[in-house]
């Protein structure tokens, strides 16, 4: 089958509403996920339950989450992305009203892990995606507004979520919870589908509707494209190293004396460079006449190096800046590797590209995190873990580097003035 | 503890004198501060450790602080334990001072005050010890007085909880300034925010007591302005109390009903008196969350319908605009069309 040809982006217009719909779903799957430690602390109390046992609620959450980004792409492939978002949102919703009725911890497992994460999935892949369908010059400013509601929702929900389960409970605040994961619905609405041929490719077959949208999935072609699998194994490799500091951050400041506000601090100033840096990564990669690839690797080798960084961070000044300095680096890729994604592939697969590299990237990032805890506790203090996951983002850039200079769609004048030669 | 003979005896009396030599030597330097000294001696009979404490808080300002020691007993308490607690008082301008002591077990405690006076100040001073406000005279009261120090001593053995209380040493003289010593149980720390729960549901209210075990627990509900106890073992289904650990208690209410919307205190009973913590319950029905469920999924629905509708209206819109661009091409295409068949017609005229 020959590529779909790519219509003209609108490139604003009903963009921007689409942009809007990304910045819900982001505040409400990230940022709810983000801030659901205030209910951990509840179902440790109630159910009697082990902390390492109910952690498990939202990892299986968010591995179902990306696991699931290629199903949640085949599904918007065929169906478009505005009924899976939906649908995905209803799901997310009810996983959560089923939760606030759970009497063991197996039921939160089923209903917030499986169900909501299914949810999750199947609003995350499609929304971003259409923001990236949606613009060309400005994708990625776009992309970087998009994915920026994470940040800020997590901000607003934590003490919002402290203050429902203060107020109802832990079963009330779940039941306000999913009432306002509802709200993915509306956002899902937003979705209006782009009349290009990409979507309209692998049209409905008569009789079994679900087999086309799983062909699409089980046919290799994605995955034999040669630079979308340099760009996916670079991700694999910086996402193993990507959450250490999320994760380890708070451990660390705390073995280095200084008290729980103050470490709490630091990942809180490192969250909110992440926030600036999402806007303006996206911002500064659309403004100047970059390439995109180089802006990701700039940004990749950043992040890596402050991670490399953070441990001679002995002092709290010095150390919030390199926190400040890794959460700005950090945020500034997200927009630029969905941004990057779709150049390599073509609007008109970017929903399967999405998933799939999502589901390659669960590997790494369920393996960062243990392996850094491992170092850890072989080594007697952080700074392997965060050398080796800082290794991780700068091997993940020198992958970027062996990228050749594809684009897939010929007639996409909307990229600067490229050559497929080398530049 | 097991003495036998006069072995024990004499090694009691040295351990005295050598206590009271060490008192006596720091009360004659005059605003001394009363380092922490630790005096482990074993006996030939008995291992206990004698922990002696001794902490000196100059502060010319009034503030409260408190102050614990740890102190391991066996049941017949000897005479050779003892802790002193010492404030100082900087002038007579200077404000109350006062200080928490608290007691988990019976102890032996001296109470020391120590005045510094300017000498200015009248030579005469009054030096008299309340308990809770009322005058005590007790043979176990030592006044001293060395250059502008004016100290003075009371040892007490508390046995009981009516030893508990506030003691207060006044010194008079022109003014009058004191210091008190608040001796108190533990306190126990309920929750200051209500606990939520359902009706229906089990709840799990937790006391706490981390750093003294109190030797019993008891749990009280309150009804009306009154308090009464619990008794799990009478109503099984419906309380259950969980002392896994002496210092941690927890009441498992099942079955909750509105009529539990109450509070509760947890009494922990130590040997000197007991104190109670307040967890106050608050219960709630399955409407009440349901509510601002209802509200955002319906904000939810209207949101939905609002998006549909202007999609549509924008659909008829825009087609209703393509219709009336077609009309004009069309029009125009017309006027094009017989424009030519004139000029063709003109054409062969002039052929």
């Amino acid at each position: 089958m020959a590529d779909p040809t790519c219509r003209e982006p609108p490139d604003g217009g009903w963009g921007w509403m689409v942009v809007l719909a990304g910045f819900l779903q982001s505040a409400l799957v990230f940022g709810v996920i983000r801030s659901f430690g205030v209910f951990f602390m509840e179902f440790v109390g109630y159910f009697g339950e082990l902390a390492g046992r109910v952690s498990w609620v939202t990892s299986i959450g968010i591995a179902v989450l990306q696991l699931g980004g290629p199903v949640s792409s085949a599904l918007s492939t065929q169906y478009g992305a505005r009924p899976v978002v939906m649908a995905g949102g209803l799901l997310s919703g009810l996983g959560m009203l089923l939760a606030s009725f759970a009497t063991s911890l197996t039921h939160l497992y089923l209903s917030i892990g499986l169900l909501s994460g299914l949810g999750w999935a199947l609003v995350f892949t499609p929304s971003v995606a259409s923001v990236a369908q949606y613009f060309a010059k400005r994708r990625t400013f776009a992309t970087g507004l998009a994915v920026s509601g994470a940040g800020l929702a997590s901000f607003a929900f934590s003490p919002l979520f402290q203050l429902l389960v203060d107020t109802y409970a832990w079963r009330g605040a779940l039941l306000v919870v999913a009432s306002i994961s509802f709200n993915l619905v509306a956002a899902g609405a937003l979705l209006r589908p782009l009349e290009t041929e990409g979507n309209k490719a692998s049209a409905p077959e008569a009789g079994w509707l679900w087999l086309p949208a799983f062909s699409s999935l089980c046919q290799p072609r994605l995955a034999c494209h040669r630079p979308f699998l340099l760009f996916a194994a670079a991700f694999v490799l910086v996402d193993t190293g990507y959450y250490v500091p999320y994760v380890h951050l708070v451990p660390h400041a705390r073995e280095l004396g200084f008290d729980e506000y103050r470490a709490a601090f630091l990942l809180s100033s490192a969250a909110v460079a992440d926030l600036c840096g999402r806007v303006a990564g996206g911002w500064l990669a659309d403004r100047f006449a970059v390439r995109l690839v180089h802006s990701l690797i700039l940004w990749t080798v950043l992040t890596g190096l402050s991670m490399v960084l953070l441990p001679l961070g002995q002092s709290y000044s010095l150390l919030m800046g390199l926190c400040i300095c890794y959460g700005f680096c950090a945020g500034a890729l997200v927009p630029l590797q969905f941004s990057g994604m779709a150049e390599i592939v073509g609007t008109g697969r970017i929903m399967e590209g999405i998933g799939l590299m999502q589901m390659m990237e669960s590997a790494g990032s369920l393996v960062g995190a243990p392996l850094s805890g491992w170092l850890r506790d072989m080594t007697g203090d952080y700074t392997a873990s965060f050398i080796v996951a800082g290794a991780f983002l700068l091997a993940g850039s020198l992958l970027l580097l062996a990228l050749p200079n594809y684009f897939s769609c010929p007639m996409d004048s909307t990229t600067e003035e490229e050559t497929m030669g080398d530049p | 503890m097991r003495v036998s003979g006069s072995g024990a005896g004499s090694m009691r009396l040295q351990l005295l004198l050598s206590l009271a030599a060490l008192w006596l030597s720091d009360a004659n330097e005059p605003g001394t501060a009363m380092t922490t000294r630790d005096i482990n001696q074993q006996t030939r009979e008995s291992i206990s450790d004698y922990t002696v404490k001794g902490h000196d808080l100059s502060t010319p300002g009034s503030h409260l602080s408190t102050q614990d020691f740890n102190q391991q007993t066996e049941e017949n308490i000897s005479n050779l334990t003892s802790v002193v607690y010492s404030k100082s008082i900087d002038g007579f301008s200077s404000a109350p001072v006062e200080e928490n002591v608290i007691l988990y077990n019976p102890a032996n405690i001296a109470l020391l005050c120590n005045l510094t006076r300017a000498s200015t100040d009248s030579a005469t001073v009054e030096v008299t010890w309340k308990k809770d406000n009322e005058r005590v005279e007790s043979s176990n009261v030592t006044i001293n007085e060395t250059k502008n120090v004016w100290s003075t001593q009371y040892t007490l053995k508390i046995r009981d909880r009516n030893q508990m209380g506030n003691y207060t040493c006044v010194f008079k003289s022109d003014q009058e300034v004191n210091a008190t010593f608040h001796l108190q149980v533990p306190q126990i720390e309920g929750k200051e925010h209500h606990v939520v729960s359902y009706v229906g549901d089990t709840v799990v209210l937790v006391c706490k007591s981390l750093k003294y075990i109190p030797i019993n627990w008891i749990w009280y509900m309150s009804n009306g302005s009154d308090q009464v106890a619990i008794n799990d073992s009478l109503m099984p289904d419906k309380y259950i109390v969980d002392e896994k650990y002496a210092n941690i208690t927890k009441l498992k209410i099942l079955k909750i009903s509105e009529k539990d919307d109450r509070s509760y205190w947890c009494q922990a009973v130590f040997k000197l008196g007991e104190s109670k913590g307040k967890v106050s319950l608050k219960v709630l029905t399955y409407m009440t969350p349901l509510k601002p469920f209802l509200a955002i999924a319906a904000e939810v629905i209207i949101l939905v319908a609002i998006i549909f509708l202007y999609e549509i209206y924008s659909k008829k819109k825009q087609m209703h605009a393509e219709d009336e661009k077609e009309f004009e091409q069309i029009e125009q295409l017309k006027s094009e069309d017989s424009n030519g068949v004139e000029n063709s017609t003109t054409r062969h005229r002039k052929v």
